[in-house]
């Protein structure tokens, strides 16, 4: 008897269960827009595209070679590779068919028109707290963009992450929706900033650790996190710059890709800088304002910047001075014209003062290169120039010369990693 | 005294260990090839092959290249008897002042080796950190294209424009 | 016509002798001589051109430089096409104040029409007077000497070369205006002739002023200020006198250069010196942005009209449509992609410079200057360097060699770094 009593009320659990996960997962789907050429008024098609810029759409959106917004890059994530899809207003293969609904929706609960849930390597936990205007705005550009033919590769995730319904819990869990209130006791481009940072420039994407499941963890927000390769460094209390990052510093660096005070963007911060350069200054401005609030007081900016140790450097690490010498000191040099005309010492930059040595290997090995065609910070690459183990020698005599913290004790180890296109 | 293998020969080079491949290139062993045009890695007029691969002699000292094997324009062949690309920038006439010429040559020798049938697109970027004040670049891309078919490849067409 | 020769003369004629103590009479007054083209003008003598050895070894001279345009191979073209040789027979001797006339700056696209038409038309004189030696040697008409391939050809077969026909005339004499171009034969003006100097440069041939290697030569670097009008305040050259491979500091007024056994010494050498500059009296635009505001608003040192047709104000003002649009130009450096480069050989009381100056005749008056030496004891010979689009026709790395090398009394070869060539005026 209790046995039959048990067996139903567990089914009748398991139906109440199913029918809850069913209720959570299940989208409608949007229809399709019949005659998809609506017009746009150009001062919000053009905003559309400043935003856009300020998003870097077109840094996930585009494949290497690809045309701009219409896909196929894939994204390496713990959970496989999931390839970005067709932006561009293409009726069959892009959102050609999405009404605006649809649009803000995929946005702001990251569902697509057809009712799948999207995968958040897509940054709808960010897009979440994009403002309605805003999203107007980048609707009315993608939708006035050149329509692509293209299909995305399909998706390459490992079991059962392939199962969409699942992103449900996952939503439930770490999605919170909507713009954020303003916090009254700090200035409109202070929140302006923080709602740009938080939103469309999805900037802890990067510089957020993430936890298991993948979700950014809130209780450490901005302490710094792996992406591509590169450490993307904390922008809180525990930034390691060495000079303090002020708003006009940091504008400066969004801005053009170069701060006088510290140093190149470099990696995947590269293609950020381009996008803010074409963005609204006053947009980067308040980003650049909200995060200087966030580091004000970070202590490693409190001290005087390291002096350089030439001689003590070179002393301890011989080899890696006559590498040095003959391969960085025409640039890096005190009597470098580059060094006249106002670049920052090395001793200046982040790179060297992280815990890890892999940023400062990364710029090494892939320099600095702007797109064909466009001027930007340059310096070459040094990646077949040198052997891992003169690559460890270097690193580790920038790191005795240039800064006062101990050695890194994983230098060989951290070559070897960047040598096999990884990370940690 | 550095050993320094150039061109399939070894050398000793009484230069110090930080001098880069350039300047042992031009003046301890006398060869022309690679020019000074910045001395900064940013011009391309220095290129030579190490193992294989473009590399800026400017800015790569000697004490890096114990084991490796470095290779300039001279060793494409001679005045009389041309390599493929050499007697291809003969054929083109592809050089006005000819001051960035033997950089553009190693660099395309690098490509031709790896690729002989790369595509327009990867021929340009292949090239573009090479620059030529003069404005050859048509010249030296015709001279390219048609040494890679002489060489038995040939540059494709891209099947759409590339970005 | 035929030539009047000494035995002709001597076999047929009279020899009288006079001379006036009077002043000259009237026909004696030069009369002004009509204009021969190009710089033939200047230099109206045949041989300043254009040398016929015994051997036959042609020899043509250009006070033009070769910059990459093609020069030396377009004026080969020229005169083998008049003389009638083949191309490979010539040789051309660019710019060089010992031997070639001063035919100024090599720029604006002149070279063809100065020294080009002056070649040309030596060439022609040349040619003429090659057929008149033959015909008078073979007592033909002239009409019947055909000249090809580096000798003339009589009716009958016989041939002279070219070096046994001019040691029956004389080059030393001006060049008639207005003689015919060649006829007859083949002709190389009109067709694609390769360039003389592209194989050598695609197979590590020396080719430029920069592959020019002296016994005993150093290397110098000179360090510049850091903008137009910086004063030199000091230099504090004791560590960097103490380097390995470092000669001597050189410094004279607000000259600072370095010299060194190697090229990598100099470089080293010049980056670690101390100089210590004032401000520069001119603070470039700190952006492009800037910079065409300091343009729009800046006042020109002079304006100048080079044009005027009609009136161009009232056209417009009567126009259905008009369109204005500004339109900016980037400033690009005026740089070379080979920085310029000299070798300057001084001693006490002479001096030769190789460099790629575009004025190798005004290059040698300053450098004169400077040195205190007459102008006929220094030398400056144009040896190629990378294009240079009228940068070196200001050049002054021969003037930087010369104080280097004055310095030591020795050779040195000096290179400017790219930093510097932004920098210089």
């Amino acid at each position: 008897m209790i046995k039959r009593t048990l067996l139903l009320g567990s089914a009748i659990g398991l139906a109440a269960v199913l029918l809850a996960a069913f209720a959570v997962s299940w989208q409608p789907a949007w229809p399709a827009l019949a005659n998809p050429s609506a017009t746009f008024d150009p001062a919000i098609v053009a905003r559309g595209e400043k935003l856009a810029h300020l998003g870097n759409c077109a840094g996930c959106h585009t494949a290497q070679g690809g045309r701009p917004f219409a896909g196929g890059r894939p994204l390496e994530t713990p959970f496989g590779t999931v390839f970005t899809t067709n932006i561009t207003p293409d009726p069959e293969t892009g959102i050609g068919r999405w009404s605006r609904k649809a649009f803000v929706r995929a946005l702001r609960e990251g569902v697509a028109r057809n009712g799948d849930l999207l995968y958040p390597a897509f940054p709808y936990d960010h897009f979440t707290h994009a403002s309605d205007p805003d999203i107007d705005a980048l609707y009315a550009f993608l939708m006035t963009r050149p329509a692509v033919q293209a299909r995305a590769p399909v998706n390459r995730l490992k079991e059962p992450f392939g199962f969409r319904p699942l992103l449900a819990g996952w939503n439930l869990l770490f999605l919170h929706k909507g713009p954020l209130a303003d916090d009254p006791g700090q200035s409109t481009e202070w929140n302006r900033g923080r709602a740009l940072a938080e939103g469309l420039a999805h900037c802890g994407g990067c510089h957020t650790p993430r936890n298991e499941l993948g979700a950014e963890r809130s209780d450490h927000a901005y302490d710094g996190a792996w992406i591509e390769g590169w450490y993307a460094p904390p922008l809180n209390i525990n930034s390691p710059a060495v000079r303090p990052w002020t708003a006009e510093d940091l504008f400066a660096y969004l801005r053009t890709g170069l701060s006088a005070t510290h140093a190149a963007a470099a990696g995947p911060m590269g293609s950020v800088t381009r996008g803010l350069a074409q963005a609204s200054e006053d947009d980067v401005r308040a980003i650049a304002v909200y995060f200087a609030s966030l580091m004000a007081h970070a202590p490693a900016a409190q001290g005087p910047p390291p002096a350089d140790k030439g001689n003590v450097a070179d002393a301890a690490h011989p080899e890696a001075a006559a590498l040095f010498a003959g391969a960085c000191a025409i640039c890096h040099a005190a009597g470098a014209p580059m060094m006249q005309e106002g670049r920052p010492s090395l001793a200046w930059g982040t790179p060297l003062h992280e815990d890890t040595p892999n940023d400062t290997i990364q710029i090494i090995v892939q320099g600095l290169a702007p797109p064909a065609g466009r001027s930007g910070p340059t310096m070459p690459a040094y990646g077949d120039s040198f052997s891992d183990r003169q690559l460890a020698d270097i690193t580790a005599y920038l790191r005795a010369r240039y800064t006062d913290k101990p050695p890194w004790p994983d230098v060989p180890e951290a070559v070897a990693q960047v040598r096999k296109g990884g990370s940690e | 005294m550095i050993t320094l293998t150039v061109n399939g020969v070894s050398h000793q080079v009484d230069a110090t260990p930080d001098t880069p491949l350039l300047y042992a290139l031009r003046n301890d062993l006398a060869l022309n090839g690679a020019k000074f045009g910045c001395g900064l890695g940013q011009c391309g007029a220095c290129t030579v092959l190490v193992d294989d691969k473009p590399a800026f002699s400017c800015l790569l000292p000697i004490a890096a290249l114990a084991e490796r094997k470095v290779r300039t324009i001279e060793s494409l062949g001679t005045r009389e008897k041309p390599g493929a690309l050499p007697a291809a920038f003969e054929a083109e006439q592809a050089a006005q002042c000819g001051y960035c010429i033997a950089g553009m040559i190693m660099r395309a020798q690098a490509l031709l080796e790896r690729n002989i049938r790369p595509t327009e697109a990867e021929l340009r970027a292949h090239m573009a950190p090479n620059l030529c004040r003069c404005g050859t670049h048509m010249r030296i891309l015709r001279a390219v294209r048609r040494a890679a078919t002489a060489m038995g490849g040939g540059v494709r067409n891209d099947a759409e424009d590339a970005l | 016509m035929s030539a009047l020769t000494r035995r002709r003369l001597l076999g047929q004629g009279a020899l009288v002798v006079a001379f006036s103590l009077s002043r000259r009479a009237m026909a004696q007054v030069a009369e002004k001589r009509p204009a021969l083209p190009g710089d033939l003008d200047k230099f109206p003598l045949l041989d300043s051109w254009i040398r016929i050895d015994a051997d036959g070894h042609i020899t043509v001279f250009t006070g033009k430089a070769e910059l990459g345009q093609g020069l030396k191979t377009a004026l080969i073209q020229v005169a083998a096409d008049e003389l009638a040789v083949p191309p490979a027979s010539i040789e051309l001797v660019t710019a060089d104040t010992a031997h070639t006339p001063d035919e100024g700056v090599t720029a604006g696209s002149h070279s063809m029409q100065d020294s080009g038409t002056a070649i040309l038309n030596a060439a022609a004189n040349v040619r003429v007077l090659l057929t008149e030696a033959a015909a008078w040697r073979w007592l033909v008409a002239v009409e019947q000497v055909e000249l090809h391939d580096g000798a003339a050809h009589a009716p009958n077969g016989d041939s002279l070369g070219y070096g046994e026909l001019a040691t029956l005339l004389s080059l030393h004499v001006e060049a008639k205006p207005d003689v015919a171009r060649r006829e007859k034969g083949v002709r190389l003006i009109g067709t694609d002739l390769p360039r003389i100097d592209i194989l050598a440069k695609v197979s590590g041939g020396a080719a430029y002023v920069q592959d020019m290697r002296l016994p005993g030569m150093v290397h110098a670097r000179v360090v510049r200020p850091p903008g137009y009008g910086a004063e030199l305040i000091a230099c504090d050259a004791s560590a960097v006198e103490k380097m390995p491979g470092v000669v001597k500091v050189v410094r004279e007024g607000k000259f600072v250069g370095v010299v060194a056994k190697t090229e990598w010494a100099a470089i080293k050498a010049a980056r670690a010196l101390k100089v210590t500059w004032s401000k520069p009296t001119t603070e470039l635009p700190a952006n492009a942005e800037e910079l065409y505001a300091y343009l729009k608003s800046t006042k020109p040192m002079r304006s100048q009209k080079v044009v005027e047709k009609g009136n161009v104000d009232s056209t417009l003002a009567q126009a259905k449509k008009s369109y204005s649009r500004p339109y900016r130009w980037p400033l690009q450096l005026h740089g070379m992609i080979g920085p310029s480069c000299a070798i300057a050989d001084v001693k006490s009381d002479k001096a030769t410079i190789w460099c790629g100056t575009q004025g190798p005749f005004r290059s040698r008056k300053n450098i004169a200057t400077l040195l205190k030496l007459p102008e006929k004891d220094v030398r400056v010979i144009y040896y190629e360097g990378s294009g240079s689009y009228g940068r070196l026709a200001t050049e002054d790395a021969g003037e930087d060699a010369r104080d280097v090398a004055r310095a030591l009394i020795g050779t040195a070869q000096y290179d400017k770094s790219r930093d510097e060539r932004k920098r210089s005026r």
